[in-house]
């Protein structure tokens, strides 16, 4: 082969493939045709959604891209901080339509003027919420956030392995009683927030000694050598493969294991308290397509799919409206709709403007160690 | 009779070693055929996973999510190749051939060591920073598939640089010389004499770059937008609700590819002395 022919077949490659990536591409993208450059936003139409992997029923968003021809484009992220960071110093909130975000971090995004207050007019399903999650105690009734799901934090365990567990923090977090190898959750304020329960104090402590006790605790709990280390929705798998017996998790993602297998598999919340969070809707004070972000919050809203979007991740409803059509064993269950008793010992995460610092740093401190 | 249990010692290193190159891999194939949707439990042999790869994107989103991210990665690392490729060898041709002051001379050095050797967290970090800034200028800096081509090419150009210029200095310049000497025009000693005689390094680097850029997750993951996710940043965020079989079986198709890539480099760069 002369080197003339080489150099050719080289050249002719890298022609190859990158035809083949560009028009193949193009092929996919046909009826979106995502241009890179966001502030000339895609062709009509296309709703951008920031949202949690595998955390909204892909029928229902189907359903909403005939009913509105629209096409929505689904991006994800893996942790809260993650997709702060991303909305706030990349530029990247002016290509988000819709962000799926911790009710406990919507307060900082208003005051960085990452996203815009609702326009009620436009969200008339707004109705439809519980009171719990519409009145002034939630976000000052909806100003900036719609919620979505919310949900607990707990321990899922392998019953079979572990039949007499203590429902307490202790079995993770004490190291003298320790029940079996664990991992813990990897999310800052729920984690914390467990630790802080445990303590006995409130989740959203802003007192350094509770936060530097709680860090302390966690710290030591890292170091036992039955834990294997901070895990997302990925403990489940944990448990579930063997490697670990316990799994600090939130209620959804256990109970779908636990319902498969119930003689195999346990949620509880622990006897000292427990987290409740709220994941919500907010819309960028950038987005590209407010009009079709109102709409697509108001289609979310509607009785009905309110029930099939807790029926597929298992969480609970916020929409009070959607009761009638939520499955009926998931009203029942406990791990989903905890009963009044539980309910009072769950707190839920509150903003805690600049005292967040403290838990930023027990938190690094922890995870970088 | 000490020399061949010193042989033998040395293959069973080597092996221990392949094993432990190879076995990871290995792994994720066989798990590629698992019937099980995720996790490490064998449930059967099925080829259910590569068939959901080429599932129409219509009926599955998932489908199109991992096809979309397969080929943003391979674009990525065509385009960012190509560029860097090119202008990675022209900053090499340019700091070796021309008479720099020693002053200069190792500036320039140290210029292109520095990319090489910064650890790749800073490097994501300082574009971020420049990209935020720039964005005002032109759109091309927003969050997308530019920005991640711009910042690839960033990354690579020093690695084809290095690559390319350690080739020029073991060349040297007689052969240069020896053209201009038989009144080569300038067009035609770099068509003849340098390129031929350069190609295997501009093929190594390509290839090396080619690799970078396919493996590259955090310059990615800071630069990428809506629509321009890439394989890796797939992968992340996918195992938070843990990695489902189809990740297995795209990622098996890849390494094959990466084979394949591998095996046609060592065909263009192998010399034919005969």
């Amino acid at each position: 082969m002369s080197r003339r022919v080489q150099i050719s077949i080289f050249i002719a490659l890298v022609a190859v493939l990158v035809a083949l990536a560009g028009c193949s591409s193009k092929k996919e993208e046909k009826p979106q045709a995502t241009p890179p450059e966001p502030p000339k936003p895609a062709a009509p139409a296309e709703l951008s959604l920031f949202i949690w992997s595998e955390y909204i029923d892909e029928k229902v968003v189907a359903e909403f891209e005939k009913k509105e021809n629209a096409r929505v484009r689904i991006t994800t992220y893996e942790s809260t901080e993650e997709m702060e960071g991303k909305l706030s110093y990349s530029g990247a909130d002016a290509q988000y339509d819709v962000v799926v975000a911790a009710s406990q971090v919507v307060a900082r995004f208003a005051r960085k003027g990452l996203i815009a207050p609702l326009d009620h007019s436009k969200l008339p399903n707004l109705k439809n919420l519980a009171p719990r999650f519409s009145g002034p105690e939630f976000d000052n009734g909806n100003k900036y956030a719609v919620p979505y799901q919310w949900g607990t934090v707990g321990l899922f365990y392998d019953k079979k392995k572990l039949p007499n567990l203590d429902p307490s923090w202790a079995v993770v977090l004490d190291p003298k009683k320790t029940a079996g190898t664990f991992v813990l959750i990897d999310e800052m304020r729920d984690m914390l927030g467990s630790v802080l329960k445990y303590m006995g104090r409130s989740s959203n402590s802003t007192s350094p000694e509770d936060l530097r006790e709680a860090g302390r605790i966690l710290q030591e709990a890292k170091g036992n050598p039955k834990c294997l280390g901070f895990k997302g929705m990925a403990g489940v798998q944990d448990v579930k493969s063997g490697t670990a017996d316990i799994a600090v998790m939130w209620n959804g993602f256990a109970l779908k294991e636990v319902s498969e297998q119930k003689d195999r598999y346990a949620y509880v919340l622990p006897k000292e308290g427990s987290i409740i969070w709220v994941d919500t809707f907010v819309i960028p004070a950038k987005a590209p397509k407010p009009e079709l972000a109102y709409k697509f919050l108001n289609f979310l809203l509607e009785p009905q799919i309110g029930a099939r979007l807790s029926a597929f991740v298992k969480y609970a409803s916020p929409n009070a409206a959607s009761k009638p059509h939520i499955v009926p064993e998931d009203l029942a269950n406990p791990v989903i709709y905890p009963p009044e008793d539980a309910m009072s010992r769950l707190e839920g995460h509150r903003d805690l403007g600049d005292a967040i610092k403290l838990f930023d740093e027990a938190w690094t401190t922890v995870k970088s160690r | 009779m000490s020399n061949r249990r010193y042989g033998t010692a040395l293959s069973a290193v080597a092996s221990l070693v392949f094993a432990l190159l190879y076995a990871p891999l290995f792994a994720v194939a066989v798990y590629s055929f698992n019937r099980a949707e995720k996790g490490s439990v064998w449930a059967g042999f099925s080829l259910r996973w590569y068939l959901q790869i080429v599932a129409d994107p219509e009926v599955s989103r998932r489908a199109f999510e991992v096809r979309e991210a397969a080929l943003n990665t391979l674009l990525l690392g065509a385009a960012s190749t190509l560029i860097a490729t090119i202008l990675g060898t022209l900053l090499a041709i340019g700091i070796q051939r021309t008479p720099w002051s020693k002053r200069a001379a190792r500036l320039l050095d140290a210029a292109i060591d520095l990319p090489v050797v910064t650890p790749d967290i800073v490097f994501a970090t300082a574009l971020l920073v420049a990209f935020n800034v720039l964005r005002y200028v032109s759109p091309w800096f927003n969050p997308g598939l530019p920005a991640m081509i711009i910042g690839h090419v960033t990354l690579q150009i020093a690695f084809v640089a290095l690559i390319v210029r350690s080739r020029l200095v073991l060349i040297g310049a007689t052969l240069s010389e020896a053209a201009r000497d038989l009144y080569a025009t300038s067009a035609y000693h770099f068509r003849r004499v340098t390129l031929p005689l350069l190609w295997p390094a501009i093929v190594a680097g390509g290839t090396l770059a080619f690799t970078l850029s396919l493996n590259d997750f955090v310059i990615s993951f800071f630069t990428c937008g809506p629509g321009s996710v890439t394989l890796p940043i797939y992968v992340y965020h996918s195992q938070m609700r843990g990695l489902r079989t189809d990740l297995f079986a795209v990622s098996t198709l890849f390494v094959l590819g990466t084979i394949g890539l591998v095996l046609t480099a060592e065909q263009l760069t192998r010399w034919r002395r005969d």
